[in-house]
């Protein structure tokens, strides 16, 4: 926990000023996240005002730290619980259980799950923005209809392009929990680059063999790359604020393709994918499928290091981040290290100055939206898959995620290995800590949703079970302290159909 | 040929020659003057070879060739008809020429009372009228038309044998005597043999109560001494044979005209035959008695021993009764107990003995000794004379038997039930035997039993045929035969999509398994390379599949060969080969050599772990990476068990492994297969299912496609001929000439067309095969394809028996105007032709590699 939010700390701080100037300049410009996505529906309605009351009490006159009740604090957990089962028997997935706690106001992680519908499949993906929301708010939208396309079989991806040019166009997927929509201008944008993408996929398709690892990295550098031609001027100079705002922010994610027992994931930065897998003694292994691209990811910072002159070895990775910059070493959006030098002088320091040029910026790109791709054949061992932003996995280690989860499946509690707090503690002391260890594993798990279980014990887990002071306090942290304290979280638990894995055929 | 050789007949009257000269040597000595004996003695001289004694320990046809029905019966399986086809011949030969043997080309019927006997005598029909016999099916009206006595009116129909024929067999016993003695041939009556003599396991003289006789051959014939004469050898040899009280009756003089056909009432266990003006009434009942069971051994005086008991047959003569009604009225008929000699599978026992060179063997007649004699007299002496059978004698080679089989309690037990098998509708793959049983178990034995197992025998092994998963605590039992759909059909689906989706575990315990070795790799080798017809010296760790080939390039032994050392090789062969192949090897082996066999077959429990899910369920076991290149092993622990060998290939040719556990952990290596292996959809399999799967594959199997008169270019197995070797290996020539001239024969896999698995009558095997309505072969073996959901046959094609060219190409076989059938049982339906296995495609690459699968949408349509 330390070490993570003194990361993101800092981070933070580096980007504090900067931060502040661009959200200003957002709303100067009378664009930015809020403006991009419009709200449909009354029970996003509900769920935002119920986050403006909830979650940022802290903004509202009232005693300072005072403790919330138990009640609050379950309203403020469970207030953007999604879950969603699919019919028994007929895919590997049997349900998912998804949440999110905002951290930052407003939230920079987003979330998105589809069913494919022209092949079959189902999508799941968790993205982190950083610099602002946009960039994860635009891609969380997108993306899934970039992979689908990529997805589809030459004869499939004909029919539906024609099918487009008539009234009733089929869709590729069917999204669920998703409550927002694109403001007309920048959808039609947005469209016209998705048709464009789809003619080059024609005329692409039938001379290669599909690869799903290709397939996957195509979408998520295409629509990459869509989201940087859309941000820079037209032929007629004319620039889109709202498009070049969007190019401004960045957002690393992690997307899981089930179909049957096959499972691919791709994943940018520093989102995690971990599979709880239970062995034949009944105990949980936790396999971490992803590995972060960040500076602890010694493989990741030599390619980098290799891809620049030797002499920017020092500069490129400075302070564990990209040009001293930014934590994560992969992510799509985040133009602001991807763009030549003299688009960055023509177009970012025209309209937002000097102090978006990251220092030492010689040999651009710096940055790339290239997912690694993960293949794992599901087996009925392999019980369920958490899909998380760094909110939660700074917090708690992989066995601990899967383990609370494994305990929330089989409703019983099983705390980890007990580790005493402080030293010199008298026998009596433990004894105590033991008998409330002993009581708490009575008790059954207080949430149906396995990621508001995760999001409860990671914020108020203690040695002998959840501690409502400590949760409480968490959860009422003033706005301008709680990012030192805990980023957003967002996890989606996706649950396998073991009966149906021990039958699927290979 | 016999007939310009036979001597002119004076009379059938003769007397043994007292033979002045000295017995003390003789080229081949015979011990039984019985009619088996009498016939090689008399073909062995008739061919040249006239140095034999015959030694008798009473008279001439004293033993059970005295009695006997007469019958000479062409309606049976191919290998046994063309043995008595020649019997007939030569006995017609021998009343042409005068001998007075009472025979009688009366013809037969063979009655059908159920659907079922009419189906098994149509199968037979089908495949005896394409290879020459005349059989004709008839109603119950043409049956009274030939026997106006028979009471026909409950009959689905009959086959009529013209060829059939009856004869006296003492008479014939004793002109062959008769006959082999004016080439030479000398008898020795009233000596007892008291052990045949061996130096380096080659048989060098006879003791007899009187002398020693040196001897390059010795042949038992000695009919129901048989056996115990093979314990008086040293080492001894195994002859299970043991006589089975077997009855007929005689009636008095009813006043028959002449001429009737002989009847076999299969239904009825019984068979009526003309004798006199009388009838001759005998039955294959379906629980015989053991004879002799109170005496220590089988007495030379043995007609003092027998015992009439009539209420034993009070059904039959009931039954009898019925088919015959004029018997009713019938004064008391007078029963005759003759009893005979049977084998555990009810079939002859011919040829070398395992381990003792030289020693020969016929007998086991089963019932009827004259059927056989004459062909059988004929084989032996061919085979003896040229060093090996001159026509496939698989089915009755003595080396397919282990010592287990040659227990007196084991035959007592198990020949009860072989006499009424010989009148038993034996449904194909679903006629296990049901006494002595359980002798050879797996160490999984009952742990399968309580899964739902169904065992069948082989070589005397209990091996699970499939699994009964509905049966709960009760023992499944194996449901009636049938030659349509089996009942437990369903059951094998589910073990086959275990096999095909997720892992299917087989039990193969039963496999011969011989360790080869030396202190000297290059001995070993060296002995191999000659043996085997692939390249032998593998890489340690490897695996290699290849044939052990005679001098003709037929096959000895198909087999694998696991390189374990440098100088050291595991070999898995086909349980039937057991006693088999380690004589082949021992034969092959020089006594000077320094490679040592070890037969180890009982060490290991062998599961196969089959199916596209068995490598991650091995790795997970085994904690190892279980992606071994095909044909290679590793020793690894699985669970908690050591030394475990891996083999990297599968007898189905589908994805996964054979595990050689050592017996002690079997138990535990299932147990953790099972219950691990829940999640990779682990079930037992039968080796029913894996046969099909095997058949679906085009895998030739041992004894039925593969056999010593068959070579790998013929059964499409060339891939594992290395002609380019540089080790000489024996058969080589034949298979080089083979190569240049073409092949005579070829293994074609079919496919069955218009057939309806629900309704129509399944192919089994046995069942002709023609080509634009010519006969060009016969189906080996028959199953059902599950990937395809057809059946399918696999079976040689040849040309027409008249055609100018004889060599078999693709272009032949594969020939556009060809077109196929397959009779079964009366029925044609047209077949589908591949020399390579029609494909499926479930190969691992394939598998491995994700495709997106296209929803076909509504919008699309």
């Amino acid at each position: 926990m330390v070490v993570g939010s003194a990361r993101i700390m800092n981070i933070t701080r580096n980007f504090k000023l900067k931060r502040q100037q661009l959200q200003q300049c957002s709303r100067t410009l009378g664009f930015g996240s809020r403006k991009l996505l419009t709200v449909d529906g009354d029970a996003a309605d509900g769920a935002r005002l119920c986050r403006c009351r909830r979650f940022h009490t802290s903004r509202e006159p009232r005693a300072s730290f005072a403790k919330l009740s138990p009640q609050e604090v379950d309203s403020i957990l469970r207030a953007n619980e999604y879950n969603h089962e699919f019919s028994s028997g007929t895919t590997s997935v049997k349900s998912y259980d998804s949440n999110q706690l905002a951290s930052n106001n407003p939230i920079e992680d987003t979330r998105s799950e589809a069913s494919c519908l022209l092949t079959t499949g189902l999508l799941v993906g968790v993205f982190d923005g950083h610099g602002g929301g946009a960039c994860a708010q635009v891609i969380a939208k997108r993306l899934f209809h970039y992979i689908t396309a990529c997805l589809l079989p030459p004869d499939s991806l004909k029919q539906y392009s024609a099918s487009l040019q008539t009234p009733s166009p089929l869709d590729l997927i069917k999204s669920y929990n998703d409550k927002v929509q694109f403001v007309d201008d920048v959808r039609d944008i947005y469209r016209n680059s998705f048709l464009q993408f789809l003619r080059d996929l024609n005329d692409l398709n039938d001379k290669k063999n599909f690869e799903m690892h290709r397939a996957l990295e195509d979408a998520f550098l295409r629509l990459d790359n869509d989201l940087s031609r859309e941000a820079l001027p037209k032929d007629d100079g004319k620039v889109n604020m709202k498009t070049l705002s969007v190019a401004m922010t960045g957002s690393v994610g992690c997307v899981a393709h089930i179909d049957g027992a096959h499972m691919h994931v791709a994943n940018v930065g520093d989102c995690n994918a971990v599979l709880g897998v239970r062995t034949d003694t009944n105990s949980w292994i936790a396999k971490k499928l992803t590995l972060e691209h960040n500076t602890f990811n010694q493989a990741e910072v030599d390619r980098i290091v290799k891809e620049h002159p030797h002499n920017e070895s020092n500069t490129v990775i400075k302070m564990e981040r990209l040009l001293g910059q930014l934590a994560p070493l992969r992510a799509l959006g985040d133009f602001r290290y991807k763009w030549s030098k003299e688009i960055m002088s023509s177009i970012v320091t025209k309209y937002f100055g000097d102090q978006m040029v990251p220092p030492n910026y010689y040999t651009p790109p710096y940055l790339t939206g290239k997912p690694d791709v993960i293949y794992h054949r599901l087996t009925p061992r392999d019980k369920f898959l958490v899909l998380a932003t760094d909110g939660l996995w700074d917090i708690i280690s992989p066995l601990q995620v899967v383990r609370l989860v494994g305990e929330h499946m089989s409703g019983k509690v099983t705390l980890s290995p007990l580790k005493l707090p402080r030293k010199n503690m008298k026998l009596w002391e433990i004894n105590e800590m033991l008998l409330q260890r002993k009581e708490g594993l009575k008790t059954k798990p207080k949430d149906t949703n396995a990621a508001t279980h995760l999001i409860r014990n990671a914020l108020g887990g203690t040695e002998y079970g959840i501690d409502h002071g400590k949760l409480s306090q968490l959860l009422s942290l003033p706005d301008d302290v709680v990012r030192v304290f805990r980023d957003d979280i967002t996890i989606t638990v996706i649950y396998f159909d073991s009966e149906f894995l021990r039958h699927c055929p290979v | 040929m016999f007939a310009s050789k036979l001597p002119k007949c004076h009379s059938i009257y003769y007397l043994v020659v007292k033979a002045n000269y000295s017995t003390q040597h003789a080229r081949v000595v015979i011990g039984g003057a019985g009619v088996v004996g009498n016939s090689v003695a008399y073909h062995l001289a008739a061919k040249g070879w006239t140095d034999v004694l015959v030694l008798e320990q009473s008279t001439i046809g004293s033993g059970s060739s005295h009695f006997g029905s007469g019958t000479l019966g062409l309606f049976k399986p191919i290998a046994d008809r063309d043995l008595i086809w020649y019997s007939i011949k030569l006995y017609q030969e021998l009343q042409q020429k005068g001998y007075d043997i009472e025979m009688k080309r009366c013809g037969s019927l063979n009655l059908a009372k159920t659907k079922d006997r009419l189906i098994a005598l149509k199968r037979r029909i089908a495949y005896n009228v394409p290879t020459g016999l005349q059989c004709e099916l008839l109603d119950s009206k043409a049956v009274k038309d030939l026997h106006p006595y028979l009471f026909t009116e409950d009959l689905e129909g009959a086959v009529w044998i013209p060829d059939d024929a009856v004869a006296n067999p003492i008479k014939i016993c004793h002109v062959l005597a008769k006959l082999a003695q004016e080439y030479g041939v000398r008898y020795k009556e009233n000596v007892i043999i008291k052990n045949v003599l061996t130096k380096n396991q080659r048989v060098y003289a006879v003791r007899t109560n009187e002398e020693v006789i040196h001897c390059d051959y010795f042949i038992n014939c000695a009919g129901m001494w048989a056996r115990e004469l093979g314990l008086q050898c040293n080492p001894k040899v195994r002859i299970p044979a043991y006589p089975a009280e077997h009855f007929y009756a005689l009636t008095s003089n009813l006043n028959l005209e002449e001429g009737l056909p002989c009847v076999r009432d299969y239904d009825s266990n019984s068979y009526i035959r003309q004798s006199g003006s009388g009838f001759l009434l005998g039955w294959f009942e379906q629980e015989a008695k053991a004879a002799f069971d109170d005496h220590p051994a089988i007495p030379k005086n043995w007609r003092h021993y027998l015992q009439h008991d009539w209420a034993q047959f009070e059904n039959f003569w009931k039954k009898s009764m019925h088919r015959i009604p004029m018997l009713s009225s019938c004064p008391q008929p007078r029963l005759i107990n003759s009893p005979d000699n049977f084998t555990p599978d009810g079939r002859w026992i011919l040829g070398e003995m395992p381990s003792v060179s030289n020693y020969f063997v016929a007998c086991g007649m089963n019932g009827n000794s004259l059927q056989g004699a004459g062909g059988i007299g004929n084989a032996m002496a061919e085979w003896i004379i040229e060093g090996r059978p001159t026509k496939d004698l698989l089915p009755f080679h003595v080396q397919r038997y282990l010592d287990v089989h040659n227990g007196r309690q084991y035959l007592q037990q198990r020949i009860k039930e072989v006499v009424g098998r010989h009148y038993a509708i034996l449904y194909p793959l679903q006629c296990e035997y049901k006494y002595a049983r359980k002798v050879r178990c797996s160490p999984l034995f009952s742990v399968l039993e309580t899964k739902g197992a169904v065992f069948g025998i082989k070589m005397a092994y209990e091996r699970a045929l499939y699994f009964d998963t509905t049966c709960g605590d009760k023992k499944p039992t194996m449901p009636p035969g049938s030659f349509y759909k089996p009942q437990f059909f369903n059951f094998m689906k589910e073990e086959h999509n275990a096999c095909r989706e997720g892992v299917g575990i087989i039990d193969m315990s039963s496999f011969s398994k011989i360790d080869i070795k030396s202190d000297r790799a290059e001995d070993v080798v060296g002995y191999l390379q000659k043996l085997c017809s692939n390249e032998v010296n593998i890489p340690i760790g490897s695996i290699v599949h290849t044939g052990m080939l005679n001098e003709h390039g037929g096959y000895e032994n198909d087999c694998m060969l696991v390189r374990q050392e440098e100088n050291s090789f595991f070999m898995v062969s086909p349980t039937s080969q057991q006693t088999r192949v380690y004589e082949w090897l021992t034969k092959n082996l020089s006594s000077k050599s320094t490679v040592a066999l070890n037969d180890v077959t009982s060490m290991y429990t062998v599961l196969n772990v089959v199916g596209p899910k068995a490598s991650e369920l091995i790795g997970e076991l085994s904690n190892s990476d279980m992606l071994l290149h095909s044909f290679t092993y590793k020793k690894v622990n699985v669970g908690y068990a050591s030394d475990v060998m891996v083999m990297s290939f599968t007898h189905t040719g589908d994805p996964g492994y054979c595990l050689y556990i050592p017996s002690e952990y079997a138990l535990h290596v299932y147990e953790k297969l099972m219950v691990v292996g829940r999640d990779y959809g682990v079930r037992d399999v039968g080796t029913l299912t894996q046969r099909f799967m095997r058949i679906e594959r085009f895998i030739p199997f041992w004894a039925e496609e593969l056999t010593s008169f068959t070579t790998p270019f013929e059964a499409g197995n060339g891939y594992n001929v290395r002609l380019d070797k540089k080790d000489h290996f024996i058969g080589k020539e034949a298979l080089m000439k083979q190569k240049r001239d073409g092949i005579l024969k070829q293994l074609v896999f079919f496919q069955l067309n218009k057939i309806n698995i629900d309704v129509d009558i399944w192919p089994w095997g046995g069942e002709p095969i023609y080509r634009n309505g010519e006969f060009v072969g016969t189906v080996t073996s028959a199953g059902y394809g599950f990937s395809t959901n057809k059946l399918i046959a696999l079976g040689f094609l040849r040309r027409p028996k008249d055609s100018q060219v004889k060599t078999v190409t693709t272009d032949y076989i594969l020939s556009k105007q060809a077109k196929y059938e397959i009779d079964i049982a009366g029925n044609k339906f047209p077949a589908t032709p591949y020399i390579h296995a029609p494909i499926f495609a479930t190969t691992v690459s394939e598998r491995r590699k994700y495709k997106p699968t296209a929803i076909r949408s509504k919008a699309f349509m």
